[in-house]
């Protein structure tokens, strides 16, 4: 291109768009290895367009997308990867360490994430009652939340939060069923020798994807009498696609939702699914990760849906606030929003339990070399400035 | 090519940006008066398509508007102005061009092309065609 074409013909605001960008990546190779390693990690994590939603994008009429001041100053320090203030305490009640960022209430089982985990559950539910009917692929009355009966003897377990029961004459959609099972991934803790930051991003997905192969082994059912294998079996046989949605703590997406909603060039699969069979022992599974990633699944809802509304409606917005013109933006809003609230809410909750505890610090394990004889203390952490009013 | 641009005045905006967000942050904290560290700047002025806050850091995106507003200035003496108020479905107005006067073109006379390497470097996609250009080719 030269420079006439670029000052004459190509359009303005798309090529101020790709200045900005690479004004922005040559700005993050600068500050790259200034970084301190503990930020390095969670960079790229942090850097989830889900997450920059709430604070301009989406609409506070309703009430629903509202902060309190408490949770709001979290998201921010959160989102900008700031140490919490006040500071957390330094000990768990678990009598694990507190880091600085709050990462480890994602973490601690003494901090379950149960509520969280519904309301992503709740909004992913209503996503799909609005997205699937627009790209004729399953009606609102097909679309179910937690339903049991899905395996014939093990009738009480529920492999997926979110069901979809595709039509038979569906062409975008080779399985009959599929079973959404979103999950709330751990930080990765692991030291990352790689130093660049698409290094980085490479591992943050691989991360994601670990977790995702994992939910694929389904457990044993014990009161049935049945087997990981037996039930992936009974999956494969009635052509159920299980869908493992994870989310990260700074609310990223692993690849396997990345392409459900928002298609394959968002999604960077590091271990290739042939290299995810080979991982697994069990043939069972083996097959039921090969009919889940079939060629025929679902990819890029959102975009679909865009295109279905433009058809049919033509530039009549999607939501009756400015803020969603199109149902892509506003399943972005969703997700964006109901993450961001509920995982502060999630960090206050947290520190009220701690605030009301009294907490021992865990015996620190003897090294090697000599024995550990400090006695573990009791001690009440201070009170902190959260209030429970805004804990819902 | 220089990636920022900066002055007093654009350091100061930039400043007062920082004080606002730290002080919504910590606002009783000992560090509200310190400035916002590096990474958190960055996030906080990246767009909310890459990831950011989509909070203005001026001296980043001063290149970028004066590139915009360069680029339309030159394309204006060039071609005309299309008035957008026009309804640009009516065949009959579709090619209407208001040229502006040579008293204001010839500031942008001596423009001339380049074919530095930088230009060629940076491709991007031009597929949607400038509408002067069209309109051009349609009179001929």
């Amino acid at each position: 291109m030269t420079l006439d074409t670029f000052t004459l013909q190509s359009p303005i605001r798309t090529s101020t768009k790709q200045i900005q960008k690479s004004i922005c990546i040559h700005r993050l190779k600068h500050i790259w290895p200034q970084l301190p390693k503990d930020i390095q990690k969670q960079f790229p994590s942090t850097l989830s367009t889900f997450t920059s939603i709430p604070l301009g994008q989406s609409t506070r009429t309703d009430t629903t997308n509202r902060f309190f001041i408490d949770e709001f100053r979290i998201y921010l320090q959160r989102k900008l990867r700031l140490p919490l203030y006040p500071p957390p305490p330094t000990t768990c009640t678990c009598g694990n360490s507190i880091d600085k960022f709050g990462d480890h209430f994602f973490t601690c089982k003494h901090h379950v994430k149960t509520a969280l985990h519904h309301r992503m559950r709740d909004s992913m539910y209503t996503l799909c009652q609005q997205i699937m009917p627009l790209i004729s692929d399953a009606t609102k009355e097909n679309i179910h939340l937690e339903l049991p009966n899905i395996f014939d003897k093990a009738t009480q377990l529920r492999p997926g939060d979110v069901i979809i029961k595709h039509p038979l004459n569906s062409t975008t959609e080779a399985h009959q069923t599929t079973l959404i099972d979103i999950t709330l991934i751990a930080p990765y803790k692991a030291h990352i020798t790689d130093t660049s930051y698409t290094g980085t991003a490479a591992i943050m997905q691989k991360h994601h994807q670990v977790q995702e192969y994992k939910k694929f082994k389904i457990r044993d059912h014990p009161p049935s009498n049945s087997t990981s294998e037996q039930l992936a079996q009974e999956l494969i046989t009635k052509n159920h696609r299980m869908l493992p949605f994870t989310i990260d703590h700074h609310g990223m997406l692993g690849p396997i939702s990345s392409e459900f909603l928002l298609g394959q060039e968002n999604a960077t699969f590091t271990v290739s699914p042939n290299e995810y069979e080979n991982r697994s022992t069990s043939t069972e599974v083996k097959n039921l990760i090969t009919l889940s990633m079939h060629n025929k699944r679902h990819k890029n809802i959102l975009t679909q849906a865009n295109k279905a509304w433009q058809e049919a409606y033509g530039s009549k917005w999607f939501t009756n606030t400015h803020h969603a013109q199109t149902p892509r933006q506003w399943a972005k809003q969703v997700i964006g929003n109901t993450f961001s609230i509920h995982s502060a809410k999630h960090i206050i909750k947290a520190l009220n339990k701690i605030n009301n505890s009294t907490i021992t610090p865990k015996k620190p394990k003897p090294m090697c070399s000599s024995i550990n004889l400090r006695t573990p203390s009791q001690y009440t952490v201070q009170n902190l400035r959260y209030p429970i009013h805004s804990i819902v | 090519m220089p990636k920022h641009y900066s002055t007093t005045f654009t350091k100061t905006i930039n400043n007062i940006t920082k004080h606002f967000l730290q002080a919504i942050i910590n606002a009783d904290s000992p560090q509200s008066s310190q400035p916002l560290p590096e990474h958190a700047w960055y996030i906080a002025t990246t767009p909310p398509g890459l990831g950011g806050l989509g909070f203005h850091d001026i001296e980043a995106k001063a290149i970028r508007m004066f590139t915009a507003t360069l680029a339309q200035s030159i394309r204006s003496t060039k071609f005309g102005l299309k008035p957008q108020a026009i309804n640009v479905k009516s065949s009959l107005l579709q090619d209407i061009l208001i040229h502006l006067p040579t008293h204001i073109t010839s500031t942008f006379k001596s423009w001339k092309t380049s074919s530095l390497h930088v230009f060629e470097k940076n491709q991007t996609s031009t597929s949607k065609e400038y509408p002067y250009q069209i309109n051009k080719s349609n009179n001929h």
